[in-house]
């Protein structure tokens, strides 16, 4: 044997025996489900045996799939192929334009800048004229390139089926009409309403010209606006006014802060502007670029939001417990020796860092007000406000001046409103407790302006059709003083307007339909470039540039803090309940108005991986209180969840359980935005709505903190989790590695000690396989990743990916091509333990690929600038790859998964107008994955070559890259050694995940490194 | 039923199965060949909404291709022209043909003209047109001599394997273009340059014209990834 071969050979049984022990000895730190820690090991040796034995559905169709229908079917193909064979070939047709629109080439994508309806900056990809992306604006000052799922995902509410297409009117039976009826009739109804009879119910609208539209329809019709605002926002912007009597949410400044304090704010996945606040905060956690001086952050929760898990330390705390939270920090950092421990290491962080922290607060808990009064206090005694706490330019929220919606339903009941004008919200599903449904009898008129039809537009007499923000006409100021236009870059597909048209043309005397362009224009022509000569120019600039900056209109609150204290010193503590519920905003399915988007219902929930419904989590003490078999919950992918029933305030919901370590003991959660019961074939139905548990008492909204009672109701539901899809076989320190700071500024390879130093040698020598331009690779940041999840659905729509539903992902065929992997460490039976590791997981472009060696077809080989080549046209579905695949992220097209949708919705128009025409739609039998978006860096290399020129550094972003409001993925080309990707490669503390096992990835890992306590100040 | 005669009906029916299965599989095999074979692509030659003649065009008139297949030195495409391009001569030219006034009513009425694709590759393959004439590839190369082609028809098989017969020689492409540059001169110069000076000279030469003056044609790397994905 040669010394080569016995080194190997050694090495082999290294890693052999390294993985035998941490298996059978429980000697691991990482874990992705309950029974990785808890099972005995015979128990874990059984169930992963199991892993892949799936029941598998074909049973139930073999039945039916018998060899007669085989036959038949083998029949009625013969048939097609006769009939096809007379033609030849399918007959396709070439329709180019009459008038071909100036600029545009045939092929060539033309982008348009503008703004998301929640006012990101955004960019709009179109080819022949049909949107067909939308990306990050990287000009926009605030957002600066980031895009969240939920404006990535419109895209498919833009083509959706289901939306609505024309004007209708309710009452017993739906029908059409026209929009020059309904303005007719409408107007009608707006003349006669009796003075103050006229009423506007809204969302946040963050629209200067909008809000123009509104003031001048206002004074029309004597009318008055209310907001309906279920956001956080809703209970600062109160707090500020008890205060200072203006209401006013401040920006909050997480890229100077040094500290970061939130009790129950999830401002990186749902708490205010979460693309600014991830783009702000994760500036901070660069230690790759040399910056060291990187932020920390505290964060007291109950359930476990993407927030926890960034968080370098994480307190789990029931509701009621907040505003005692706050104000032992208070009392800390006033110079009282902190009494309670849980807050001593943040008071000392904070009074280390005044001026340059910040303290969040958010949810709807009780004492909602005092608590962001507290943190108001807070931030003021820690010298904050001005620095980190921005009230000179501060957050639009777009509810500053409605008035309460509670007023607007006594109204309602009195008799006192003759019209009522909906948009933006739905308060017939997301606010049950405001008891619309027999308000809504008494108004005569009640208009909604809507893009589907949802629980308030079946009961509206005129439903109006919404036009999709990439058909109309608009604006929006995210940040006082940032303004960003909306322009359309394809005309309405069907007969739609926008609100503000709606509301411009109800304010002429004959509601003539007007050119909303120019209401846009007028309002900026007489707001900013009054003065300036060349509001064309200006106009020009703004459409191309997609983003300005105009002087903010400064607030400066007097704050009376006298009364703050006050306030606070007369609340009252709590008293803890047996049993908590914590109502929490959804990532994915927000207010639920995206419920029919099936983006949206596909993506995993970021912490649990449940996809398709909501649940009620619960921590392992308290799931097994309440009586669920550890059996049954530790894998954490229950086909067959207990089902729950959960009574608070006389109201009961009935979820399936899914139980979840590091959430707070004795505590309840369920996210809202589910159960929906009227928003189309995809969203009806999915989970309960959770907001009828809500309680409503002077006017103040309660999400979290009531009693709750949780039995068993014998009943099984299933859920659909992707986090036990995988196994990690013991390898857990070559998967993912994390450390503290302090540890890694003594050693920058400190987070790779205790992986296996096995290092595998290959038959091959280097030199026989050369990548002689480009060797594309990518590294990506674990230390900025939050787990946002905007990179998943990004790749969803730019590669055209199926969604399966929730009986094929049970089964382990989602089909996405990047997943958000979490791996926990500590112990689950202390919440305060448990930490948590999101790491993106996509094809790795081995360098030696396993899945290349297997394929009997060469349908995946490599190419010539290191990309892990897919071709689907040679598959033939044998899936010997996925098996040989260590990273499990090949997927397979077990059916016909992308005419799945259209046939489910039977419509086929105009869905395929969204597919993204350079990538290939795959069909049934056939291997996908990741594909480095080639079909980006194919167009990068033309651009290029035209010009003579190798492909620059930075031209090329990947779909997934180019959505990261984090900034965590870096692309390049690994053969330029200046670029960011190698640079990023060559760091000591880079690790690649399963480096043992010899595959040579092209995508390296920057490990995630907690800031505990490692800067002495 | 005896026995015998259950067992005779048996026979009967599997030899018939037999002969079924036979049958239906010849014919599959048939099927399947005589609808994927590259070569019953070739000389496909639809007929079009107007009997739109090449030879007129491009033959005989010495309209350089690009003039209406402009975008394919530009992009991926070679665009097929809207009906404004046709309008730039017809509003004035051979008005009175019932052709040249179906293509004014369609111009008038916006209705664009349904033209019937001759060259169609599958989806999964991606073609760069503006590639290929950078480097110097002549129309003609893939598309035969369309300037003497009264209807269109598919001149080159166009599937895999033909690309390759390029791909993989280095010195197919200059090869094929000198035969090709031979062919137009003993033509009257298409695409090349006699028809130059008319266009406005050098200046306005196509990019593939001044791209086989300057430098040898690179030939495409050809990994999968270059045509499919």
């Amino acid at each position: 044997m040669s010394t080569a071969e016995n080194d190997l050979q050694k090495n082999w049984e290294a890693l052999r025996s390294a993985q035998h022990k941490e298996l059978s000895e429980g000697s691991r730190t990482l874990w992705r489900t309950l029974s990785d820690v808890t099972s005995s090991k015979e128990d874990l040796a059984a169930e992963r045996s199991q892993e892949f034995s799936h029941q598998l559905p074909a049973e139930e169709d073999a039945q039916r799939f018998n060899r007669r229908r085989f036959l038949q079917m083998m029949g009625a193909s013969g048939a097609l192929i006769g009939a096809a064979g007379c033609q030849r070939r399918p007959v396709d047709h070439l329709v180019p334009y009459v008038h071909k629109p100036e600029g545009l080439t045939y092929g060539t994508p033309m982008w348009y800048s503008s703004s998301a309806a929640n006012g990101v900056g955004v960019l709009i990809k179109t080819r022949e004229g049909k949107p067909i992306k939308f990306e990050g604006n990287p000009d926009h000052p605030v957002t600066q390139g980031g895009l969240d799922a939920h404006s990535q995902a419109s895209l498919l509410d833009l083509y959706h089926p289901e939306r609505l297409k024309t004007p209708m009117t309710g009452g017993a039976e739906l029908k059409e009409t026209s929009w020059r009826e309904a303005d007719t009739q409408i107007l009608q109804a707006l003349k006669n309403a009796k003075p103050g009879g006229v009423r506007l119910l809204t969302g946040g609208s963050i629209s200067p010209t909008l809000n123009s539209v509104i003031q001048d329809f206002m004074t029309t019709y004597r009318a008055k606006h209310h907001g309906l605002n279920t956001s956080s926002d809703a209970a600062i912007l109160a707090a500020t006014d008890r205060l200072s009597g203006q209401r006013v949410r401040p920006t909050y400044r997480f890229e100077r802060a040094d500290v970061i304090v939130s009790v129950d704010a999830d401002f990186l996945g749902t708490w205010g502007s979460t693309v600014e606040n991830t783009k702000s905060f994760s500036k901070r956690r660069k230690i790759h670029q040399g910056d060291t001086n990187v932020n920390r952050l505290f964060v007291f929760e109950s359930w476990m939001t993407n927030t926890g898990i960034a968080a370098d330390h994480r307190f789990a705390i029931s509701p009621t417990q907040q505003l005692s939270v706050l104000k032992a920090l208070i009392a800390g950092v006033q110079g009282s020796t902190a009494a309670d421990p849980m807050v001593a290491e943040a008071v000392r962080a904070l009074r280390a860092a005044r001026g340059k922290s910040i303290v969040v607060a958010g949810g709807h808990g009780p004492d909602a007000i005092e608590v962001q009064v507290a943190a108001l206090l807070l931030n003021s005694l820690l010298g904050n406000l001005g620095s980190t706490v921005d009230f000179d330019t501060p957050s639009i929220t777009g509810f500053e001046n409605t008035a309460d919606v509670a007023d607007l339903v006594a109204d309602m009941n009195a008799g006192k409103v003759d019209v009522l004008i909906i948009h933006g919200v739905n308060p017939m599903y997301s606010a049950p407790y405001l008891k619309f449904e027999a308000a809504f009898s008494k108004v005569p008129t009640v208009v909604t302006v809507t893009s589907d039809l949802n629980e308030t537009a079946i009961n509206s007499k005129f439903i109006l059709a919404e036009s999709h923000f990439a058909e109309c006409w608009g604006d929006s100021e995210i940040r006082s003083g940032v303004i960003s236009i909306q322009q359309p870059v394809i005309e309405p597909i069907f007969q739609t307007r926008s609100f503000g048209e709606c509301i411009a043309t109800w304010t002429t005397p004959t509601a003539v339909a007007i050119d909303y362009r120019e209401v846009v224009q007028n309002y900026w022509r007489r707001s900013v470039a009054s003065g300036v000569a060349g509001f064309d120019n200006w106009w020009m600039d703004q459409l191309k540039v997609g983003a300005t900056k105009r002087a903010a209109s400064k607030k400066s609150p007097a704050f009376r803090w006298a009364a703050a204290n006050e306030i606070l010193n007369s609340t009252k503590a709590r008293a803890k309940e047996d049993l908590e519920i914590v109502l929490y905003t959804s990532p994915n399915m927000g207010d639920g108005a995206q419920a029919n988007n099936a983006y949206m219902q596909e993506l995993p929930d970021p912490i649990t991986k449940v996809s398709w419904t909501n649940f009620v989590a619960v921590s392992p003490a308290t799931g097994e209180k309440l009586g669920l078999e550890r059996k049954t919950f530790q894998n954490m992918s229950e086909s067959h969840a207990s089902v729950l029933s959960v009574k608070v305030n006389g109201a009961t919901v009935e979820l399936p359980a899914f139980v979840q370590p590091g959430i707070a003991d004795n505590v309840v959660a369920i996210a809202l935005g589910y159960g929906r019961t009227s928003a189309g074939t995809l969203g009806t139905k999915v989970g309960a709505n959770a907001s009828i548990l809500a309680s409503f008492e002077k006017g103040r909204l309660q999400l979290s903190g009531q009693r709750a009672e949780v039995k068993k109701t014998g009943g099984k539901a299933l859920l659909a989790s992707t986090q036990k899809h995988f196994d990690l076989e013991g390898r857990d320190y070559d998967i993912l590695q994390t450390t503290t700071l302090a540890s890694f500024l003594k050693n920058p390879k400190a987070a790779k000690e205790g992986g296996h130093a096995v290092k595998l040698m290959s038959m091959y020598s280097d030199k026989e396989f050369v990548y002689p331009e480009h060797k594309w690779g990518m590294a990506i940041d674990l230390n900025s990743c939050t787990g946002c999840q905007a990179c998943v659905v990004a790749c969803y729509t730019e590669n055209n990916v199926s969604v399966v539903g929730a009986e094929e992902i049970a089964m382990g065929r989602h089909m996405a091509w990047l997943r958000l992997d979490l791996y926990y460490s500590g112990d689950p039976s202390k919440p305060e333990t448990v930490e948590a590791n999101y790491e993106p997981m996509l094809c790795q472009h081995c360098d030696n690929a396993p899945c290349e060696t297997v394929c009997p077809v060469l349908a995946t080989v490599h190419s010539t600038d290191g990309l892990n080549a897919m071709a689907y046209n040679r598959c033939v579905g044998t899936r010997y790859c996925s098996n040989n695949c260590p990273y499990k992220v090949r997927r397979f097209n077990f059916f016909q998964y992308s005419d799945q949708l259209a046939r489910k919705l039977d419509i086929t128009d105009p869905m395929p107008m969204m597919a993204n025409p350079e990538v290939t739609i795959r069909t049934r039998g056939i291997m996908e994955k990741c594909t480095f978006c080639v079909q980006r860096l194919q167009r990068a290399k033309d651009d290029f070559k035209d010009r003579g020129l190798r492909v620059a550094d930075g031209a090329v972003k990947t779909a997934c890259q180019q959505s990261c409001a984090a900034d965590a993925i870096a692309f390049g080309d690994l053969n330029d050694p200046k670029s960011e990707v190698s640079q990023l490669a060559a760091k000591a503390q880079a690790f690649k995940v399963l480096d043992v096992l010899n595959t040579r990835p092209n995508v390296s890992y920057l490990p995630r490194i907690r800031n505990k306590g490692a800067v002495e100040s | 039923m005896s026995d015998e005669a259950g067992s005779a009906e048996s026979k009967k029916v599997q030899k018939l199965v037999l002969m079924g299965t036979a049958v239906a599989t010849v014919l599959a095999i048939a099927g399947t060949l005589f609808y994927v074979s590259p070569q019953w692509y070739q000389n496909y030659a639809p007929t079009q909404p107007i009997p739109f003649s090449h030879k007129r065009h491009a033959g005989d008139f010495k309209i350089p291709c690009l003039y209406c297949h402009a975008s394919a030195e530009r992009a991926a495409h070679a665009e097929v022209p809207g009906l404004e391009t046709c309008m730039n001569c017809h509003s004035v030219v051979k008005t009175d043909s019932p052709h040249i006034q179906k293509v004014k009513e369609h111009f008038d009425a916006k209705k664009p003209m349904e033209w019937v694709k001759v060259h169609v590759l599958p989806d999964f393959v991606r073609f760069n047109h503006k590639r290929h004439i950078s480097a110097g590839v002549a129309c003609q190369t893939c598309h035969g001599p369309v300037e003497t082609m009264e209807k269109v028809y598919q001149w080159a098989g166009l599937n895999m394997g033909w690309c390759m017969d390029c791909h993989r020689n280095d010195n197919y492409v200059t090869d094929r273009r000198k035969e090709w540059a031979k062919k137009e001169i003993e033509m009257g110069g298409v695409a090349g340059a006699s028809a130059l000076p008319r266009m406005g000279g050098a200046e306005a030469a196509p990019l593939w014209y001044k791209a086989l003056a300057n430098k040898h044609p690179h030939n495409a790397d050809v990994s999968c990834t270059t045509c499919h994905y």
